[in-house]
């Protein structure tokens, strides 16, 4: 029987009927929570952390733990279950894609996705099945950073969530998954090269995402040149990429402030009419460009080494 | 009813339990379930197309030829006890219990839903015990029943008169109506009562 490791990190209200939950919210209360769900027992050898997140989300000190919790137990087991929050699932996933490079065992995200509504919490019926797929995903061997919910097992980087609340409440953004799940799971692994699994603990978060350009008057308080800000990337709308007179007043101003500007779009740029001016970053979905920013931010302050790293295509992030 | 019936496919090269797992098939089918099943990929040569477009929501149980353990059986367990489905886990006798389920059995709540029979390899004796099963899943003693079953009812103009007028005095809709003058027929019916003990009985 295989041995895994189940982290509670959030997201794990179990529940049978509306209003009713088991959950996780200290150590102690592990037995209580693992005797609702037997049926993980049968699948494999379960091993439970708890990480007190003291009720910060997505915290780096907190993800730091986490992958710590992973980098000492991994070659202990035969892979890792992690829940977690549905709603900051995109992002956990990424970050972890990218501080655990080429993990030697499976990673597997899944959380229950408690919704309230009109007062009352609703439920999370697939729950226990999700849990249920991801031990079969350990079982199986897919030694990804992956995130099961629903009958979908997607690799980090694509996930996209599209729903509130349903069977699916995830998909990945190329329509490729790693596994579906019917009675069994059909897994199509990806072909990678065979390298070490890398730990990377620093990560830094010296930038601005903008989901528009907002105005310049505003631009200039923000970048102000003493700010420990190294970045500003606009996700931006086609008008404001060809409106080029005020990209040319944004570039000024980030040159003059010492800031690298990144303009992106997810499905891609015409053509590159930024060249070495403004750095331009298109098929890759945002939280894995914010995780992959924050990752090289944690290994250089170069900006040539910044911009490099950001137009390489490390571990396959970029959509085809 | 429609249940999901699993194989271990990897001994479906031998012609002896490939013919077993599809008389099984067969008899289920005979039986008028409908049958989602992974048997039906080797039969079919290919990719079942009904497959893909069905979850453990829709299905009513399970049923397992186990002699030999696949290595997903205990999945397929652990999912189908998760979604609270009866699972008949199918044994030729004279062979041991996989070890993997005796979790189950010790489990007072897992072992609900479990059945673990045991059959004789030549012979009628595994029809027998799936038509009981079957039987058992009927009765709903199993498992909370679903208003599910499609019926079309030909009543006339008299009859739906009362049923209009008996609806809006009671407050319920026609359908539930219906539904609870006939639940109470089977609740008083005592041949019927008889009939699904001994059903539960023999199984």
């Amino acid at each position: 029987m295989n041995k895994v490791l189940l982290i509670f990190y959030g997201g794990n209200q179990l529940s049978e009927k509306k209003g009713s939950f088991v959950s996780v919210e200290k150590e102690s209360d592990i037995n209580k929570w693992m005797q609702a769900i037997p049926e993980i027992s049968l699948m494999a050898q379960i091993k439970t952390v708890f990480i007190d997140r003291n009720n910060k989300i997505l915290d780096k000190d907190n993800i730091k733990k986490l992958i710590h919790y992973i980098e000492d137990n991994i070659d202990k087991v035969d892979g890792i279950v992690i829940l977690n929050d549905t709603d900051t699932i995109p992002l956990l996933a990424n970050q972890l894609f990218w501080q655990i490079q080429n993990p030697s065992k499976p990673i597997v995200i899944t959380g229950s996705n408690v919704i309230e509504q009109d007062n009352e919490f609703l439920p999370d019926l697939s729950f226990k099945a999700n849990l249920i797929n991801a031990i079969q995903v350990v079982n199986s061997d897919l030694n990804e950073v992956s995130v099961i919910y629903g009958n979908r097992v997607i690799l980090a980087p694509k996930i996209v969530r599209t729903k509130l609340h349903d069977l699916n409440i995830f998909k990945s953004i190329d329509k490729e998954y790693l596994a579906k799940i019917d009675f069994g799971l059909s897994i199509k692994s990806r072909i990678k090269d065979k390298r070490k699994a890398k730990y990377y603990y620093d990560f830094k978060y010296d930038f601005l995402f903008f989901n528009t350009v907002p105005d310049i008057k505003i631009l200039e308080v923000l970048l102000n040149e003493d700010s420990n800000l190294k970045i500003i990337v606009f996700k931006a709308l086609p008008n404001q990429i060809i409106e080029r007179e005020k990209l040319v007043k944004v570039f000024n101003l980030a040159q003059k402030n010492k800031k690298l500007v990144i303009f992106y779009n997810q499905i891609g740029f015409g053509k590159d009419f930024f060249k070495d001016t403004i750095l331009t970053i298109s098929k890759i979905s945002p939280e894995c460009l914010t995780t992959k920013l924050s990752w090289i931010l944690g290994k250089t302050k170069d900006e040539k080494k910044i911009r490099n790293l950001l137009k390489k295509n490390i571990q396959g992030e970029f959509l085809n | 009813m429609k249940l999901y019936y699993c194989a271990n496919l990897d001994k479906m090269n031998d012609k002896e339990w490939e013919k077993k797992y599809i008389s099984i098939h067969r008899f289920l089918v005979k039986n008028g379930v409908s049958l989602v099943s992974n048997v039906e990929k080797k039969m079919l040569k290919g990719e079942n197309e009904a497959r893909k477009s069905i979850s453990y929501d829709q299905i009513e149980a399970v049923i397992i030829e186990g002699t030999h353990i696949a290595s997903d059986t205990v999945y397929i367990i652990a999912t189908a006890l998760a979604y609270k489905k009866p699972v008949l886990y199918l044994m030729e006798k004279g062979h041991q219990i996989p070890e993997q389920l005796s979790y189950i059995r010790k489990d007072k709540n897992l072992g609900k839903n479990f059945f673990l029979k045991f059959y004789k390899s030549a012979g009628k004796e595994i029809e027998t015990v799936i038509f009981d099963f079957l039987g058992l899943l009927e009765s709903g003693s199993l498992m909370k029943e679903k208003v599910n079953v499609k019926f079309t009812l030909r009543i006339s103009p008299r009859i739906e008169r009362y049923l209009n007028w008996k609806a809006l005095n009671i407050k319920k809709s026609k359908a539930q109506y219906v539904r609870d003058v006939l639940n109470k027929t089977a609740t008083e019916d005592k041949t019927y009562k008889s009939f699904l003990k001994k059903t539960e009985q023999m199984f």
